[in-house]
């Protein structure tokens, strides 16, 4: 078998396991969110979450009928010999999964409303990250279109620090967090350009749910955001109650004196991801 | 209080449902997300006929995930998509076609509020990314239009649901509206 057909073999799996099977930490957090819901409605939610989890698995079927947009961020080690093939074994990989599972057409031309499957001009989305090393590990996200929608650039006065980022990050989030299927993953990205902050909130979406930040005061604000977007009441399903969101996840960069963007992205509860790696010898195997 | 509805639902009916009574519905419902209530009125308004019939069928925001083999359609996937890209085409589709509720998720703007209460009509929210039990909760599909004109998610789709729920009462007949409510606390809490 050549590499690149191992290649999409490996990720068409990694597509099919994100596809019906929930990631062991979101089931876990979810579980622990059942634990401590007060509201009624709330923990019929995430019952139906869980139960819902659970026929997926076992039945092979997607957890959420919007199988997403396919996304990939590639950490890619700058000496692995293989870089010049990645790209096309993504693509052939999501085309080959869209038949094989089945993932939902849902590349649709901006214009004209054409809907083409998952393969099109932009699409599956592929995040490059150049990195030290031999080694290129892609992680695959779906990303749903009612979370999607609810992404924010915010533009924060400059200058006021944690907490005035922490205040427009949660307006954001109360405003749009209902129509993003809740409990929700928050990501942050503080600072760079406009452009990079959002790729930084988008990347933060891929971090395990129990892991914080090294550095302890991004790890304090990632907490400080948890607690205050679970005290807004939003709940599972945007119905009431305490768990609105499962994680808060920050990432951050340099900025310039005048200006402080602030992008925000959210993952909706069925955060369906998978990682595959390929080796210095061109071998994949999945991330657990 | 739980409710388990056997479609066609009355007008009297629905107008007793209250918000945050959680139902479960069996019978017929029709799938229409917002390229589909715009062709339905495109048509309606030139006077031209529909290939299928939405009066009384509850409507449901969803692009379902289906399968085709040789015994014909398998739903592999069905939730709710966001309900509010329908507010536009909603008052009329209503007052067109009698829809006694809709199915969707995260609430719909005022002038759909309205009109569901001129109607006697509800909204109901089904549980985001509950793909794989809704998907269980299809006995069968009684039709498919429109899939080649606008693919799959966005063709209408009749199918016959049993059982399927939870969903909550977010929006009933007398005005009351959930997600308004939630949504106040929530911007007054951040
Ligand atoms: S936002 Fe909701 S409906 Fe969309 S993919 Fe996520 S769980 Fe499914």
């Amino acid at each position: 078998m050549s590499k690149s057909s191992e290649w999409i073999d490996a990720v068409g799996r990694a597509i099919r396991e994100a596809t019906v099977a929930l990631p062991a930490d979101v089931e876990r957090a979810l579980r622990e969110a059942l634990t401590s819901e007060p509201s009624e409605l709330g923990r019929l939610h995430l019952e139906t979450l869980l139960e819902n989890a659970r026929v997926a698995r076992e039945e092979g079927l997607p957890i959420c009928q919007d199988t997403g947009t396919p996304v990939f961020f590639v950490r890619a080690g700058a000496e692995s010999p293989w870089l010049a093939d990645i790209e096309a074994a993504l693509v052939e990989a999501t085309r080959s999964a869209t038949a094989a599972i089945p993932l939902r057409p849902s590349a649709i031309h901006p214009l004209t409303d054409r809907n083409v499957g998952n393969v099109g001009r932009g699409v599956p989305v592929i995040d490059w990250e150049i990195v030290p090393g031999r080694e290129v590990e892609i992680t695959y996200v779906a990303k749903g279109g009612g979370s999607e929608n609810a992404t924010g650039l915010l533009f924060v006065q400059p200058g006021g620090g944690a907490a005035e980022i922490a205040r427009a990050v949660l307006a954001h989030v109360a405003r749009v967090a209902p129509r993003a299927c809740p409990p929700i993953v928050v990501g942050v990205g503080i600072g760079g350009t406009a452009d990079r902050a959002l790729v930084l909130a988008k990347r933060a979406l891929t971090r395990r749910l129990d892991i914080h930040h090294a550095d302890p005061a991004i790890a304090a604000l990632e907490r400080d955001l948890l607690e205050a977007v679970n005290g807004l009441g939003i709940g599972p399903a945007g119905l009431g109650g305490a768990a609105t969101a499962l994680a808060v996840h920050v990432e951050f960069a340099f900025r310039h004196p005048a200006s402080l963007p602030v992008g925000v992205a959210l993952q909706c509860w069925a955060d369906r991801r998978a990682a595959v790696r390929i080796d210095a010898s061109g071998a994949a195997e999945a991330v657990l | 209080m739980t409710r388990h509805v056997l479609l066609p639902a009355s007008p009297a009916e629905v107008s007793a449902w209250r918000a945050g009574d959680v139902v479960f519905v069996s019978g017929a419902v029709l799938t229409a997300r917002d390229l589909a209530h715009r062709r339905i009125l495109a048509a309606a308004r030139r006077g031209e006929p529909l290939p299928f019939d939405p009066t009384g069928l509850p409507i449901f925001h969803c692009g379902p995930l289906a399968r085709r083999d040789a015994g014909g359609w398998t739903i592999t996937g069905l939730g709710p998509t966001t309900s509010a890209r329908m507010d536009p085409s909603t008052p009329e589709i209503l007052a067109r076609y009698r829809t006694p509720f809709l199915i969707g998720k995260g609430g719909m703007g005022d002038s759909t509020r309205r009109a569901l209460v001129e109607q006697g009509a509800a909204y109901l929210a089904a549980v985001g990314g509950t793909g794989a039990l809704g998907a269980r909760a299809v006995r069968g599909v009684r039709g498919v239009y429109w899939l080649e004109e606008v693919g799959m998610p966005d063709a209408v789709w009749i199918l016959d649901l049993c059982e399927y729920g939870p969903l909550v009462v977010t929006i009933d007949a007398a005005g009351h509206d959930l997600h308004a409510e939630i949504a106040r606390r929530a911007a007054r809490l951040s």
